[in-house]
Formats: structure tokens, sequence, C-alpha cells
């Protein structure tokens, strides 16, 4: 029953929000009443606000939670899957996941290769 | 001329008097006539400084108020540079500007460093304390903290030294607590808290308990403390803080019905989002979230 808790997700889903919302910081950090700086370090996951700004800040944007943490949902639902497989079927998956770093490695090496080659 | 410095002074005093009673427009008509005596420039700076003080904490402002930043370049003397500062650090904070604040806090500290004054070195680094932990540079905040803490158990007088320790104790374990520093933090809370005997202080220890105990994922004692700081909160940010760590109790505890009650009753906070209780139940704030503010 956990919840995604990283503070620089939020931090930098809020920065996306406002992105997406055509706010500069100025104008959002007006809206909610603290400072620009404060804001610009919160969305870096260094600063810490009062539940109620947090909760005007994310009022603001008025989303679904769907909308929201779209990301840290998918994320957390991948583990929620992972944890109820058994743990030779976990295993599994963590060698298929490391088959596939391995793969995109190799692939990203072979196109710098390509590109080499095309300079030369 | 000596009569009317004392006429200056005395009226001065009735006017503190008066200020710590609560009564401060009588304060400021008070300090009006003080400053009709006061035959020297030393007593009308120091009747100005306490005018400032008793507007700013009125929220008013005025020339008295607008004086102080001259009083503290003037240094006239260290007591009062050290009161015109300490005034100036509570209008900012108060105003959340807090880099001004830390600025004056850090010249308060030094006039009661250069004066050596322990009661004044308390006073500036409480402040300090607080100034920082507002801004979220919670190691900053500690080390004021503690430089506190250990002058305010050299004090002498028992009743005093036990009234500031509480509350200095207090403060620093909540530093910790928003440091990640949970098992330390908690200790000082707990320690401070037989020296604690206001309700709205309690309040507040007993939220900062939830918060650190349910850092831990001790949830029991999390919801002890949190159900204690319902009970004594009242200011409306208590209110709310204790109704979403209580919620997040519920909610690791996996009594959603619990959870929902608690998310609810906040989300009558904000009843133009319309996504709250849904988004508490996706997403835990508690990282980003600073109970102090």
């Amino acid at each position: 029953m956990n919840k995604p808790a990283q503070l620089e997700l939020v931090g930098r889903k809020i920065r996306q929000l406002r992105r997406q919302r055509k706010l500069t910081q100025v104008e959002l950090a007006d809206r909610i009443g603290i400072h620009q700086s404060d804001l610009s370090r919160m969305e870096q996951g260094e600063y810490k606000v009062g539940l109620d700004t947090l909760l005007k800040i994310l009022q603001t944007f008025d989303l679904s939670i769907g909308d929201f943490f779209e990301e840290g949902n998918r994320v957390q639902s991948v583990f929620d899957k992972l944890r109820t497989l058994s743990p030779a079927a976990q295993k599994e998956v963590e060698s298929f996941i490391e088959f596939k770093r391995a793969q995109e490695v190799g692939d990203g090496e072979s196109d710098e290769g390509e590109s080499e080659g095309e300079d030369v | 001329m000596s009569e009317f410095i004392t006429r200056a002074e005395e009226l001065r005093r009735e006017a503190l008097a008066k200020v710590r009673a609560g009564e401060v427009e009588d304060a400021l008509e008070i300090y009006d006539a003080a400053l009709q005596f006061a035959g020297d420039d030393e007593t009308r700076e120091l009747i100005t400084i306490n005018k400032a003080d008793a507007m700013i904490a009125i929220e008013r402002s005025g020339p008295e108020v607008q004086a102080l930043p001259t009083i503290v370049m003037r240094r006239r003397s260290l007591r009062h540079v050290y009161l015109a500062a300490y005034a100036l650090v509570f209008k900012y904070r108060m105003e959340k500007e807090l880099k001004r604040a830390a600025f004056y806090g850090q010249l308060a500290l030094q006039s009661a460093e250069e004066a050596n004054e322990a009661l004044w070195k308390i006073g500036a680094l409480n402040e300090l304390a607080s100034i920082y932990d507002a801004d979220s540079k919670f190691e900053q905040a500690i080390e004021c903290g503690e430089k506190a803490i250990a002058l305010i158990e050299k004090i002498e007088d028992h009743a005093e030294r036990n009234f500031a320790y509480g509350l200095a104790l207090e403060n620093l374990g909540a530093s910790k607590l928003l440091n990640d520093e949970f098992e330390e933090g908690l200790a000082m809370i707990e320690r401070a808290m037989p020296f604690i005997s206001s309700p709205q202080y309690m309040a507040e220890a007993n939220i900062d308990l939830c918060f650190g105990y349910l850092g831990l994922d001790k949830l029991d004692e999390a919801r002890r403390f949190g159900e204690a700081a319902l009970e004594l909160a009242s200011e409306s940010r208590q209110i709310r803080n204790a109704h979403y760590l209580l919620g997040e109790v519920a909610y690791k505890s996996e009594d959603i019905e619990l959870a929902e009650f608690h998310f609810d009753k906040l989300a009558e906070f904000y009843p133009d989002f319309r996504h709250l209780k849904s988004l508490l139940f996706a997403i835990d704030l508690r990282s980003m979230v600073n109970l102090k503010l």
C-alpha cells in the first residue's frame, strides 16, 4: 500500500504542469503567494512548503489524479504487478530487464559507431 | 531635563506593559506621549524601537517601523541594534521575506555576541532557527537550535529556563524530523513535552510526533499522537495537518474508511478542489510538506 512520495517526482511534475499551462514561475508563485525563487527550489525538490500552499498549487492545476501522476502511477503499477509474482518469476523478469538494458546499450554503441563511420 | 527623561521612561514602561497585556492600540498612544517627553536622542530612539515593535505585532507600518533599518546601521548602542534588528526579523518572517529576516537575524546575533548577552543570543538563535526551517535550510536550523539549547541550559532561573527549554527543544526536534533524522527528533520532542504547558504548543508537539512516528512506520504511536493533536488543535493549520497525518496513518494501516474520514475533513478546507481526496489517496505528500508553515 505504498504511494509514490518522492520530493523530486512531485517537483518535476509541478514544473511540467506549469509549463503545459504556459505559466511562468513568477505567475504561479504570485497566484499561490510564495516567492518565485522558492517555487524554483520546490520544482527542483529542494524546498518544502506548508500543506496549505502545496494543496493550493495542486488545486491550481485542477487535474484528476490520473492526469497528475500518470508517470508515477505507471511505475507503481509495474512494481505492484511484479510483487504478485513468485520469486522465480521475479528473477526471470529481472533477467529480462537486464537483457533489454544490455540490448539498448548495445544499440546505442552501434549507432555511435555508424555515425562515426559516416563522418569518416 | 532629567525630569522629562524620567517621565518618558515611565511612559515607555507603561506602554510596554500594555503591549504585554495585548492592549496594543493603547500602548501606541502612550508611546506617542513618551516621545513628547523624550529629552535626548537615545531615549527617543529606544521609544521609537518599542513603538515600531508594537506596530509590527499588529501588522501596521509607519515612520517608526521604517526607521528601524537606519537605527540598526547607526549603531548608537548594542542594545538598540539588537532590539531594532530583532523587531525587523519578526516583521520579515511574518511577511515571508526570509532572506531579509535571516540578514537581520544575523545582525541581532552579532550584536548579542558583542554585548555577551546570553538571553539576546538565545532570542536571535531561536528566530534564526525558525527562519532557516521555513526556508528548508534544516541543517542551519539545527545548528542554531543546538546553540540555543546549550545557552538555555546555563540559565539559572528555573522557571525561565524550563519555558525556553521546552519550546527550543521542541523546535529543534521538529527541525531534525524535517531533516529526516527521525529517531533523534522524536527523542528531543518527547523530552521537551513535560516543559510545555500551552495547549497550542502541545498540539504542535503532538503533530510533530505523529509525523515522526509515521516516518518510522510506527503507526499505533503515530495515531495516538495525531489524535491527541486533533483534540488540542486550535489553529486551522494545526487541524488541517492533524487530519492530513491521521489520514496517512489510516491509509498505511489499510483502514480506508478512516482515511476517507480524515481526508474528507481536510477537503472541507478546500471546497473548490474537486480531486483532493483522490489525490491524497494516490500520493504521499509528506516529503514535500513542512508542517511548521
